[in-house]
């Protein structure tokens, strides 16, 4: 396991140098220095020296690994502000976006998927299987876009975007929290139904296909009920691909909310390297590379000890 | 002494109407929405705790594109955003530039300055400050901030964008608390607008941190943010929303008019409109224009339009062979037919241009005649230059050379990436060859400034000394924005001419034969002035945008009960 960590972390500092050096042979410079007509040549090449551009690049690398290395991750060339003031609130904001997705992803799809095992061939089970289909197949900003017109315009359920109320400083803890789910309810709940179409077929096949297999026959040998059978033993079989999705979509699902956090204004890190990567804000965009590495590697941490707890075989391997 | 005359009231908005009394059940909402999961019962019965609901406390809610990235002026992009929070907000200048450009230079109206006067040489400025006007923290405003705030703005560590502004300015003398002198090394037509750009800033607070750390010191100024004008910052949330409150201190009694005003970062075009609709928001500042008519039909919305300084074009790369001759850039202008581009894309929200001046503006040369859509005129012209189909394949060619080349885009914008597809179209009908490229903006500045390309679809914004010097003149080729290697002797005397020029009426008919030449030398294809459409809530009255600043008088905005 510590063997497979220093290997990734090694890969993420491969990660950042490439993205270093990519982002800075990319044409274009930092948006911070033509955004103004009246900046003439001589004003830009002193707005460069501001922010050290005017140097050789390797020089500029050397002086960014050595101040990563003492924890500064410089500062953001668009707002002036430090990268970690800029990146850390949106990578918890994001954090809460992803949290809330995948308890309505793993809700929706293990529920359903788990009504659709137990009604195999039936025509519930088909319409759940096309349902979750659909949803799997739409685009999610069209998704998101229905969504808003709906329960936001049509039907005033909930605020269009942003976290929280702008009187939210002003709120008792139990209305902050409220207020946060109400905020969160519907970008969770649009892209959670769209992604759970997959963990609906995940858990009905991994159901179906345990039906026949001796631990199943054992347990209602035992005199179990069916509905512990299938929740308990069943179940238990049929989510370790789900543990090994989980992990692995950590990343995606981080990086790939941009759309979700554009169309609900959430002021995630998805969109946040997104911009940073349009204006050229190279600390910024180095910083979010960075997390999204780290997040890759914890990812797969994750699935790992998740499968370590969900498959004996496993367990035993490991001991 | 000059006297600036005072600003006028707003007008009041034309009509107003009760938001309508939402009779659309939420119960029925919510027997639809099952898989709401009670999450929507956690929240607010009302649309949001936001809106117009909620206005027993008079607050305003703009559901706004982007984010302000600091307080400070001189270490921000100016974006338009940033102008309102510097200039209508949170600061002031010594003077506020009037939106009278209509029929001259805009004059300028007391702001933190009662009066002015030049010397007999034209060398002096001698300001009066206002005597009631205090910071946020009661600390009052003196000559000494003025003169601070110059130091700060002509810092070369701290290198502001609109330093260049201060060059001619040799010091700033504080006579007493509240007078000062600018002191000019020579004499020229924009020493007042010189004098007033940039808003005057706390010494007393700021003047802490050395002008070396200011680039990266972002937060340290909202950290210790004093103000002077009608609003303070009273809270930011990045990426969210920030919230401009009643300051208090404000010298003038009753103003604003409103106790808030929250900006909530909204990117989505359609997200914005959707609050608009909802009412969760009582002004989106810019509409497309195919979402207009959606809501000039609600009737509890209005639209407000002006017409922005905005020019956009189909700059000719000169550079190439293809676009030297002048005959075949009044082709291909005559070929685009601008009036379709303006009803396919704009649904009739602008109309064709032949100026990089909108036509409100005092210095538009309106007895100019557009080049019309002639595509035959437009191949007749390009015969003439010597351009034919010799090979019969449909494209022109001339010594073996066929007319191809590429027309290139920033892929972010939707409306040039059609106008790109439809100018292909239309110039494939005179027999040109175009092939569409997009590039991300970022990613084409830098073809654009080295002339790296043949033909672009682009837009500028001109500010208010309408200097074309960035524009048009030869100096501008290398760095500046004559991206189309534009060169005319004559243009650029005027421009240099123009800049020495007090005289409005003189100004005024340079101006003319400036636009006269451009429009005879076509060195672009200016496609459309634009209209700038907002949507408003109809209990939000005095909002009058205006080509200086869509929030140029937020101070004024009221809202009414419902």
């Amino acid at each position: 396991m510590l063997r497979r960590l220093a290997a990734s972390v090694l890969l993420a500092y491969l990660v950042l140098t490439l993205t270093f050096f990519f982002i800075h042979l990319a044409p274009g410079e930092p948006s911070v220095l033509f955004s103004d007509p009246r900046i003439n040549a001589e004003k830009r090449q002193e707005i460069r020296r501001a922010y050290g551009l005017d140097r050789p690049l390797p020089e500029q690398y050397w002086r960014w690994m050595t101040s990563v290395s003492r924890g500064n991750w410089g500062i953001s060339l668009q707002s002036g502000q430090p990268v970690f003031e800029v990146v850390l609130p949106r990578l918890l904001n994001t954090a809460l976006l992803v949290a809330a997705i995948s308890a309505v992803e793993y809700g929706f799809g293990i529920s359903f998927g788990v009504i659709a095992a137990a009604r195999s061939g039936t025509a519930l089970d088909r319409f759940i299987r096309a349902f979750f289909l659909v949803l799997y197949a739409v685009p999610v900003f069209w998704l998101a876009l229905v969504a808003m017109q709906l329960f936001s315009v049509r039907w005033p359920l909930f605020p269009i975007g942003q976290m929280t109320s702008h009187r939210f400083a002003t709120m008792a803890p139990w209305e902050k929290a409220l207020d946060l789910a109400h905020h969160v309810a519907l970008p969770a709940i649009t892209l959670g139904l769209a992604r759970s179409g997959a963990v609906v077929r995940y858990v009905r096949n991994g159901l179906l296909e345990v039906q026949g297999k001796d631990f199943i026959r054992t347990a209602h040998g035992k005199g179990l009920s069916t509905g512990r059978v299938l929740w308990v033993h069943a179940l238990r079989h049929a989510l370790l691909p789900l543990a090994q999705r989980l992990g692995t979509s950590l990343p995606i699902l981080l990086s790939g909310s941009l759309i979700i956090e554009a169309i609900f204004s959430w002021p995630g890190i998805g969109y946040q390297a997104y911009l940073a990567i349009l204006q050229r804000d190279y600390p910024v965009i180095l910083a979010s590379t960075a997390i999204l590495g780290l997040t890759v590697v914890l990812g797969s941490l994750l699935a790992d000890l998740l499968m370590l707890w969900l498959d004996p075989r496993v367990r035993h391997a490991a001991t | 002494m000059h006297q600036a005359s005072r600003p006028g009231n707003p007008k009041p908005s034309r009509q107003l109407g009760q938001l309508p009394a939402d009779g659309r059940s939420a119960l029925r909402g919510l027997l639809l929405l099952l898989f709401a999961l009670g999450v929507a019962a956690c929240g607010p019965s009302e649309p949001s705790q936001e809106g117009p609901r909620a206005a027993e406390d008079s607050t305003i809610v703009v559901a706004y594109s982007i984010d302000i990235e600091g307080v400070n002026e001189l270490t921000t992009q100016p974006t338009p955003i940033h102008m309102a929070l510097q200039y209508f907000a949170l600061f002031m200048p010594l003077l506020e530039e009037q939106a009278d450009y209509q029929d001259g230079p805009p004059t300028f109206a007391p702001r933190l300055a009662e009066s002015y006067e030049f010397s007999e040489d034209h060398l002096k400025a001698t300001f009066q400050l206002r005597d009631d006007v205090v910071w946020s923290d009661g600390v009052p405003v003196t000559a000494e901030d003025v003169r601070w705030t110059w130091q700060a703005q002509t810092s070369p560590e701290l290198a502001w964008n609109y330093a260049d502004s201060k060059s001619r300015i040799r010091d700033v003398e504080v006579v007493d608390e509240h007078t000062v002198v600018f002191h000019f090394t020579e004499v020229y037509p924009s020493q007042l607008l010189d004098i007033n750009t940039g808003v005057i800033l706390p010494k007393h607070a700021w003047s802490q941190l050395p002008f070396d750390q200011w680039r990266d010191s972002s937060g340290w100024f909202r950290d210790h943010l004093v103000t002077n004008g009608p609003f303070v910052l009273e809270s930011w949330e990045p990426q969210q929303r920030f919230v401009l409150a009643r300051n208090p201190n404000y010298f003038e009694p009753g103003i604003p008019k409103v106790d808030r005003i929250v900006f909530e970062v909204t990117r989505e075009p359609q997200a914005q409109l959707a609050k608009l609709r909802s009412q969760q928001a009582h002004l989106v500042e810019f509409l497309t224009p195919a979402d207009i008519a959606s809501v000039e039909a609600e009737e509890f919305l209005r639209v407000e339009t002006y017409i922005p300084r905005f020019f956009y074009f189909v700059t000719w790369n000169i550079e190439r062979p293809f676009f030297q001759d002048t005959r075949v850039r009044q082709a291909l202008t005559m070929a685009i037919d601008r009036q379709a581009i303006i009803d396919t894309l704009y649904y009739g929200y602008a109309s064709p241009s032949h100026s990089p001046f909108a036509s409100d503006i005092w210095a538009h040369n309106k007895d100019i005649e557009p080049w019309p859509y002639d595509p035959t005129r437009a191949k007749e012209l390009l015969a003439e230059a010597g351009w034919a189909d010799s090979d019969g394949d449909g494209i022109l060619d001339k010594d073996g050379q066929p007319f191809r080349f590429e027309l290139v885009t920033n892929s972010e914008n939707q409306v040039r990436r059609d106008i790109v597809v439809m100018v292909q179209q239309m110039l494939g009908q005179v027999g040109l060859q175009v092939e569409p490229r997009l590039m991300e903006f970022n990613a084409l500045i830098g073809p654009l400034s080295t002339q790296d390309f043949d033909a672009a679809v682009a837009g500028l914004a001109i500010d208010t000394s309408l200097n074309l010097r960035f524009f048009f003149h030869t100096e501008a080729i290398a760095g500046g924005y004559n991206w189309g290697a534009f060169s005319n002797p004559r243009v650029d005397q005027l421009i240099l001419d123009l800049e020495g020029e007090s005289d409005t009426v003189v100004a005024k008919q340079m101006f003319d034969e400036l636009q006269t030449v451009l429009h005879r030398e076509q060195p672009m294809t200016f496609l459309y002035q634009g209209l700038r459409a907002g949507g408003v809530n109809r209990r939000f009255v005095d909002y009058n945008p205006n080509a200086i600043n869509s929030f140029f008088n937020m101070r004024y905005w009221r809202l009414l009960d419902e």
